[in-house]
């Protein structure tokens, strides 16, 4: 029973660490997906913030400064999608595959010149985002122990969820919200309403840029302690995959990005105990992505612009 | 020309000329770009690195060593020419070919594990990655004609699986020992400036893929229905074509022809006969890249294909070279970053036409003297 309850609480702990990359990543994908703009370049903006995320907390020592940056690098990528796709009305998908080279591909470059390496440098425990409510919990107790398991977890977890919470609240109780869901449904009636259709994208676009990159950095300064080519390998296209399961709503992905969290908690649970194969099991996450996309595509009621370049009625 | 006009269209209308308008434009900025970054990295050495890539040949001083640079350029385009193939392919169907890397994984890995754990002959381990391919390929198709998912977003997914899955598979059968594996025969081409000269059957190969490619989809029956399915599945339908199978046919012969390129690279030194982590990445994105460079037609995708493999040596010459001599996969790294921007750069001029054009057509809804016009293919 005390090995049951411990493996729980270990069993939660990674679900919810691996969901709050993906949840930062999905949330950012509502605010483009939700816009109207197809967002595929989630991928390399996550490397993006993963990359200067890390950088920067191991040159100034701060992990908060380095996560915005990791953000600020993220919306940077947004704002060139953006520039793309809304202001010059490029393919939304091709532009986004192109972001998904020329992301993982300039910071690689930029890090073999300040590492002389494709790795960055490892973090230490001070650089890295801190966890919280460490020590409050008595672990000689088995509840103790399974509410440390669970609880004692990085800042930027607890974080996610107050973000959720908020993006919830801008998308369905905020003008800004009604604004932003009008773009993606009949731009040329927002237009007509005095709405700037075109910056109302463009600053979501931003802004997905911006949480993708802080999902990025929460990877590498948070479960792992260095930025790897192979730190962020298919996260984004999960994330993209939770708001379709979500229908394009905060709260679903949510649940979506909960449910990925789940299976790549199980993949790191499992490689520990069992004797399967970390490849075949690392394979989890995705067969499940594939599996939630050919169940969910059809029943997602997609923004109806969505994916649709809005040229203004001049 | 009709009535006597020429209705403002002339020679360099057509699709061709605007592809090189777009894509010419589209890889001088992307070298400037890349030029810049360039000098970025390295500011005292930049001159020399970016003549090297421009021109790889300027260190060759005879013409040995130039035809030794021009086989090597040529050799490792293969698996990019068929790649650009694929996704070319895949792409008339009206899908992108994200998936093209999962497939040259795969393809790679299955050509891999016949040779060199099984000890099969070189053609069984080519029919395999074929095969391997087309399968992965069909799967994407399926799930896209079936159940209408994405084909960029399970594209990407399956590319992690098939990159996990070969890992999975070919990692613990790794190591020394076993029998040497069976590679595909050199082609030997005779003495020429004093030496023996080989070449891999790849480039033939590719040569006649690039043409069977071309010929198919311009001559062929099943050709035509592709073409159609993929300017609009609905119309086609109504035409009497099966819209979904078309699509997953496509598709097998897609991720055929990127297992097929994998098999081309991995098979054809016995001395080498491994699949790096980066490869598939490498070669599925400059194909993507090279295929919409190329345009519609197979010969400008594999033309691209080939124009990058060249920068990509005098990329991987300038690494040796320069200050980043120790760091491993500069020459991936930087080409696929070169990739990102002529794509990006190439969809946005693309975009700009479009809207322009767009704009043209809202302003004079009727032209006089129209008629029937040729449905111009998607872009």
């Amino acid at each position: 029973m005390t090995d049951f309850i411990n493996t729980l609480g270990i069993m939660l702990y990674a679900t919810l660490i691996y969901t709050a990359p993906l949840l930062y990543a999905a949330l950012g994908s509502c605010f483009s997906e939700v816009s109207g703009v197809v967002n595929i370049g989630i991928e390399g903006m996550m490397t993006a913030g993963a990359f200067a995320g890390t950088v920067v907390a191991y040159f100034t020592g701060s992990p908060w400064i380095g996560f915005l940056c990791g953000g600020l690098a993220g919306a940077f990528f947004g704002m060139l999608h953006a520039l793309a796709t809304v202001k010059l009305g490029a393919d939304q998908t091709i532009a986004g595959t192109a972001i998904n080279m020329l992301g993982p591909g300039i910071v690689i470059m930029i890090g073999m010149v300040i590492f002389n390496s494709t790795d960055s440098a490892p973090l230490n425990a001070s650089q890295k985002i801190p966890k919280l409510f460490t020590g409050v919990f008595d672990t000689s107790t088995v509840f103790g122990r399974f509410m440390d398991n669970v609880f004692a977890t990085y800042a930027s977890t607890y974080l996610v969820f107050l973000v959720a919470l908020l993006v919830w609240f801008i998308f369905y109780k905020t003008r800004f919200g009604l604004r932003l869901r009008a773009c993606g449904e009949h731009p040329q009636a927002c237009e007509t309403l005095g709405i700037n259709v075109i910056v109302m994208r463009f600053v979501c676009v931003c802004i997905s840029g911006f949480l993708s990159g802080l999902g990025g950095a929460c990877v590498t300064m948070a479960i792992s302690t260095q930025f790897r080519p192979i730190s962020i390998v298919g996260q984004g296209f999960i994330a993209i995959a939770a708001v379709i399961f979500g229908k394009f709503r905060p709260q679903g992905a949510l649940i979506g990005c909960l449910l990925f969290g789940f299976c790549s908690g199980l993949k790191v649970v499992l490689g520990g105990s069992s004797g399967v194969d970390m490849q075949l099991l690392s394979m989890i996450p995705y067969v499940v992505t594939v599996i939630v996309l050919v169940l969910f595509v059809g029943k997602s009621h997609v923004p109806s612009a969505n994916g649709k370049p809005y040229i203004k009625t001049k | 020309m009709r009535d006597g006009k020429n209705n403002g269209r002339n020679v360099f209308s057509g699709a061709w000329a605007r592809d090189i308008a777009l894509s010419v434009p589209s890889a001088a900025l992307a070298l400037l770009f890349c030029a810049a970054v360039l000098w970025l990295l390295d500011p005292s050495g930049a001159g020399r690195e970016i003549r090297t890539v421009l021109f790889p040949f300027r260190a060759d001083r005879d013409a040995a060593a130039r035809l030794s640079r021009t086989v090597g350029i040529l050799t490792g385009s293969v698996p990019v020419v068929m790649c650009a193939l694929s996704v070319l392919f895949v792409r008339r169907a009206g899908m992108l070919n994200i998936g093209a890397a999962g497939q040259y994984a795969l393809g790679g890995g299955a050509a891999l594990y016949l040779a060199t754990v099984l000890g099969m002959p070189w053609w069984a381990a080519l029919a395999a990655s074929v095969l391997a391919g087309g399968v992965w390929g069909a799967a994407a198709g399926l799930l896209k004609a079936r159940y209408r998912v994405d084909a960029v977003l399970s594209g990407a997914v399956m590319n992690c699986i098939a990159s996990a899955a070969v890992g999975a598979v070919l990692a613990p059968a790794a190591g020394p020992g076993g029998a040497v594996p069976s590679a595909i025969p050199a082609l030997r081409l005779g003495s020429l400036f004093g030496q023996e000269w080989t070449i891999t059957p790849g480039i033939p190969a590719a040569l006649l893929t690039a043409l069977g490619v071309g010929l198919f989809l311009s001559r062929t029956r099943f050709g035509h229905e592709i073409r159609a399915v993929g300017i609009d599945g609905g119309r086609g339908l109504y035409c009497g074509m099966r819209e979904k199978r078309v699509l997953v046919l496509s598709a097998f012969i897609g991720g055929a022809l990127a297992g097929m390129g994998a098999s081309m690279a991995c098979l054809a030194d016995p001395s080498r006969m491994r699949l790096s982590d980066g490869s598939a990445l490498y070669a599925a994105a400059c194909g993507l890249t090279a295929a919409f460079m190329g345009g519609q037609g197979a010969a400008g995708a594999s033309l691209a294909a080939v124009l990058l493999g060249y920068i990509s040596d005098g990329i991987g010459e300038a690494s040796r070279a320069g200050r980043f001599a120790s760091v491993p996969a500069f020459r991936e790294v930087f080409t696929v970053c070169l990739c990102g921007t002529l794509l990006l750069l190439r969809t946005v001029l693309s975009g700009i036409i479009a809207g322009r054009r767009a704009e043209r057509a809202r302003r004079e809804p009727y032209r006089s003297g129209g008629g029937i016009q040729k449905t111009k293919d998607v872009q």
